[in-house]
């Protein structure tokens, strides 16, 4: 990845290149919105270690982990939307409550399989209704979603009645909500995958390529011979399909679902994509960084409740921080213009 | 199938041709189409929305002063979506300030803050307004929840919330009141004030609006200000006349003043639209969530309706549907011929 | 193998004899095109002049189905084989390359590299099941890259850091490989120095010397006049005249382009 220079198409040399970067506030900037996330991760746990009590235990570090993982999955996910220049996915929301619920409400009366199933038939709905909203429509991503957000979960709350469901107790899904590998839980690792095979998907695929391609010039990926509505419905699929895992290991945890259960995972899966370096703008970014602005933002989660924080506050905090990580990112574009 | 967006001869076709060509063709076009159905099936279905018409009054008011707010936002192509928060912030600064009219300057003073920094992060610094006003989205909500407590706060004053609620010129209460305010207002700014006109250049061609002259920051100052201080103006009536404030007030209205605005013929892209549209919209959604709410549809059902007008309002637009329509024209001109293929 | 051949080894074939007709496009009509029929054989340059304005980025645009149109039929013929051209997607799959008037908009993603740009249109022959062969593509690409004359051809480097001529070879490169049976050119080498304009009308006679169909829009008279074997000249939507090699004079496109006489096509 190399940083624009600030100059324009001019020759002036003879090899065609045009002038070498300089090293100002614009390129500091810049990088600090791009890799900013690596030296901030890493000054955030070293004050954590040191100053917060209770931080470093292995019950706590792996307690961390296992809470991120819903939302980390979700958010490897959603960064395929973001990449491809379509800001986010809000109807996360009701992806995940609705996978949770339809696994636990089915898997009590048909079985683990019909409910996986079924599940996966409700992610696909949602991922068309959104891909085919944006991608032939061309209508806003962020209005679109906020709109089968409140659909999805009106669906949701009028099937569930609000209620809570319980899953089969001592089925599967119990089973994999406590489960470990030594001391890593079954959460982690499914997060882990996740990131491998969606960043597999993202750098060596045709699909992937075609997903950064569009995020960066919609124009020139469609002169290219291909089509952009199948590209806008697959980033959404990759969201869907994440949201669904994520409803899973959600409701495993506590063997339990209820629509409410994806509250707040639209800025929080938002903020660690962002906050990892991926551009709001799209076309930059990459699943491995979000996977490190989860952490982050996990991390810094668990220092605030730690410390006495209350929910308010860690919204405030997550709120500015997206305002913030995407102000650095558009500073540095920016000047480099 | 007729092409209701082509410009074609009205006078060849019949009444509900040139009904077509005019939802295609005027701004407000779909708002009263919508209107016109809603009010012709709740009149067959449920009369008692017209004669209870103080509570629809009541529920388009609130819809239309938010919406009309992000009509000024949306004209100039931007967008406000931390209205919903400003909405319970405003509310729960309120009632947590002992004075009444202590607390509602205080509150109108946070929503123009909150319009002002808004308008930084969009025409300062340069982000997008969709993330700008969705990260103050998240982080109003949370201060709302900090001064709050995370809870509902009730007002001191309760007997002034309840004599809100009472109507004050013949059968409007204030909150109707306030809303026909707002709405003369706005609609005189932007139609009559220079100023107000600029907003749509400014959302037609930005960059042409600044060649011309036209002083575009300040202009997104005062469009985001206007939406910031008339949902802390909401924010104020929901708490007095609930005599509570609450802090996770405001996402419904969100939604419904969107679709509001929208099916007005508002122009998410900016640089065309109508401030009259949006109060057909909101009328349009006010009888409807009024009428669903007297036939005992449940909220979440009612959200699902909600949610559903505002995804077909935003894929109707004329953009949308020329992409649609290129995209039909050209999956039948090759199934129509296809001849060998290699 | 899915798609077409990468022809890597691109010497030019001598053929000075334009051969059957590739591309047949009649009565296009899209906005600023009335009705325009244009015919490219095989090998054969067509240049397309007019003064800015005259609808003829419309009309390519139309004719491979970049734009859409609202009348007219496009076909293209290969091998004895005739195929409809419909959607941009399937002109591309059928051999069709375009290079746009706004190479930076419409023609290359800037931030990305040259090995990048260059394997966009040519993913699918670079990949197998899906999955990028990545010594394939940078082996492609820099053959290509080196092909074009990319000063200095660095593949991993983004495109946008290039000149501008730079940038239309690369371009240029990311269609050369597949052979296309019919090439759209919108203003090759605007905004390009006069070393690379060179090499690349060198490389637009190469192309069409193997047999490619070659449809060529241009406002450099000097450019249009030097390459094409055939010059159409638009007015307002329409063709105004036909000039073949020899009619074909600055002096005789601009009366057309400015509609002071109208010549039948000969």
């Amino acid at each position: 990845m190399t940083t624009k220079s600030a100059s324009a198409e001019i020759t002036t040399t003879d090899i065609g290149v045009t002038a070498k970067r300089r090293l100002g506030v614009a390129e500091i900037l810049a990088w600090s919105s791009r890799n900013g996330v690596f030296v901030f991760t890493a000054l955030l746990i070293i004050a954590a270690l040191l100053f917060v009590d209770g931080f470093a235990s292995l019950y706590n570090v792996t307690d961390v982990f296992h809470r991120a993982a819903p939302v980390g999955i979700v958010a490897v996910g959603m960064t395929f939307v973001v990449i491809s220049g379509n800001y986010l996915d809000l109807s996360v929301v009701a992806q995940v409550a609705t996978a949770g619920v339809i696994l636990i409400a089915v898997s009590n009366t048909h079985g683990i399989f019909i409910a996986i199933v079924a599940a996966l038939m409700a992610a696909i709905l949602f991922a068309l209704v959104n891909g085919i909203a944006v991608g032939v429509f061309k209508a806003n991503a962020v209005i679109v979603t906020l709109a089968t957000t409140f659909i999805g979960l009106g669906v949701l709350r009028y099937f569930s009645g609000g209620s809570i469901f319980f899953g089969p107790p001592d089925g599967i899904i119990k089973a994999f909500g406590v489960g470990k590998v030594g001391p890593i839980p079954y959460s982690a690792i499914v997060l882990l995958v996740m990131t491998i095979l969606l960043s597999i998907l993202l750098n060596r695929t045709n699909f992937g390529f075609l997903i950064r391609s569009f995020g960066v010039n919609e124009s020139a990926t469609r002169l290219g011979g291909s089509n952009t509505a199948l590209i806008v419905i697959g980033a959404f699929l990759v969201t869907a399909i994440a949201a669904m895992v994520a409803g899973f290991v959600l409701a495993a945890f506590s063997n339990t679902a209820v629509s409410n259960d994806g509250v707040g995972y639209d800025f929080r899966a938002l903020a660690a994509i962002i906050v990892g370096g991926t551009s709001v703008f799209g076309g930059r970014g990459s699943v491995f960084r979000t996977l490190l602005g989860v952490i982050f933002v996990s991390v810094l989660t668990n220092i605030l409740v730690l410390s006495g924080i209350s929910f308010g506050y860690q919204q405030i905090a997550l709120g500015a921080l997206i305002v913030f990580a995407v102000s650095l990112d558009a500073i540095g574009r920016k000047v480099a213009r | 199938m007729s092409e209701i967006l082509e410009l074609s001869d009205a006078k060849s076709k019949g009444f509900l041709g040139r009904a077509g060509t005019v939802i295609g063709r005027r701004t407000e076009g779909r708002g009263i189409a919508l209107l016109s159905v809603i009010l012709v099936i709740v009149a067959l279905t449920e009369p008692l929305v017209f004669t209870a018409y103080s509570v629809t009054l009541g529920r388009i008011a609130l819809i239309g002063i938010v919406a009309l707010g992000l009509t000024a936002v949306i004209l100039m192509g931007e967008l406000d979506l931390s209205v919903a928060s400003t909405l319970a912030l405003s509310g729960v600064v309120m009632a947590s300030v002992p004075e009444l009219w202590l607390g509602i300057l205080a509150a109108l003073a946070t929503g123009l803050i909150v319009g002002l920094i808004n308008a930084f992060f969009v025409s300062v610094v340069g982000i997008n307004s969709f993330i700008a006003t969705l990260g103050m989205l998240f982080a109003l909500r949370g201060l709302a929840f900090v001064i709050s407590d995370e809870a509902p706060v009730s007002l001191v004053n309760k007997e002034a919330g309840i004599s809100f609620g009472e109507p004050l010129i013949g059968p409007l209460t204030p909150r109707v009141l306030i809303f026909i305010l707002v709405f003369i207002a706005i609609q005189i700014f932007v139609s009559k004030a220079q100023a107000g006109r600029e907003f749509f250049a400014v959302g037609g061609n930005r960059q042409a609006a600044r060649d011309a002259g036209i002083p575009v920051t300040r202009r997104i100052v005062t469009g985001f200000m206007i939406s910031g201080f008339v949902a802390a103006l909401a924010g104020i009536i929901n708490s007095l006349e609930r005599t509570t404030a609450d802090p996770t007030a405001g996402s419904t209205v969100l939604l419904t003043a969107f679709a509001a605005a929208i099916i007005g013929g508002n122009y998410l892209k900016g640089g065309r639209g109508s401030i009259v549209g949006t109060l057909i919209g909101a009328a349009a959604l006010g009888v409807l969530q009024v009428a669903l709410t007297i036939s005992g549809v449940q909220i979440p059902v009612q959200q699902i309706f909600i949610g559903a007008i505002l995804l077909i309002a935003v894929t109707t637009d004329p953009n949308s549907l020329r992409s649609v329509r290129g995209s039909i024209r050209t999956l039948r001109q090759g199934r129509a011929k296809n001849s060998v293929t290699t | 193998m899915v798609g077409r051949d990468l022809g890597l080894d691109l010497a030019s074939k001598r053929t000075t004899t334009p051969g059957a007709v590739v591309l047949d496009a009649q009565g296009i009509t899209a906005p600023r095109v009335n009705n325009v029929s244009v015919q490219v054989r095989a090998g054969e340059i067509v240049g397309l002049g007019g003064l800015v304005g005259a609808g003829r980025s419309e009309l390519v645009r139309a004719i491979i189905g970049a734009d859409d149109r609202t009348a007219g039929s496009v076909t293209l013929t290969h091998n004895g084989k005739t195929v409809t051209v419909s959607s941009y997607q399937s002109a591309v799959r059928n051999g069709v390359a375009y290079v746009p008037e706004e190479r930076r908009m419409d023609g290359l993603a800037l931030s990305m590299s040259v090995e990048d740009n260059i394997r966009l249109p040519n993913r699918k022959e670079l990949s197998v099941a899906g999955f990028k062969i990545g010594s394939k593509v940078a082996q492609v690409a820099q053959l290509l890259a080196d092909k074009v004359g990319l000063r200095p051809p660095e593949i991993r480097r983004d495109v946008g850091e290039y000149s501008g001529g730079n940038q239309q070879k690369v371009v240029l490169a990311k269609w050369l490989g597949r052979r296309p049976e019919f090439i759209v050119l919108d203003e090759p080498t605007r905004g390009v120095d006069v070393g690379a304009k060179a090499e690349i009308h060198r490389l637009v006679k190469e192309i069409a010397d193997q047999g490619t169909a070659v449809l060529i829009v241009s406002s450099d008279l000097p450019e249009l006049l030097e390459l094409s074997d055939t010059i159409h000249v638009m007015r307002d939507g329409h063709v105004t005249g036909t000039l073949s090699k020899e009619e074909a004079s600055e002096k005789s496109v601009m009366s057309l382009a400015s509609g002071e006489a109208i010549v039948r096509s000969s």
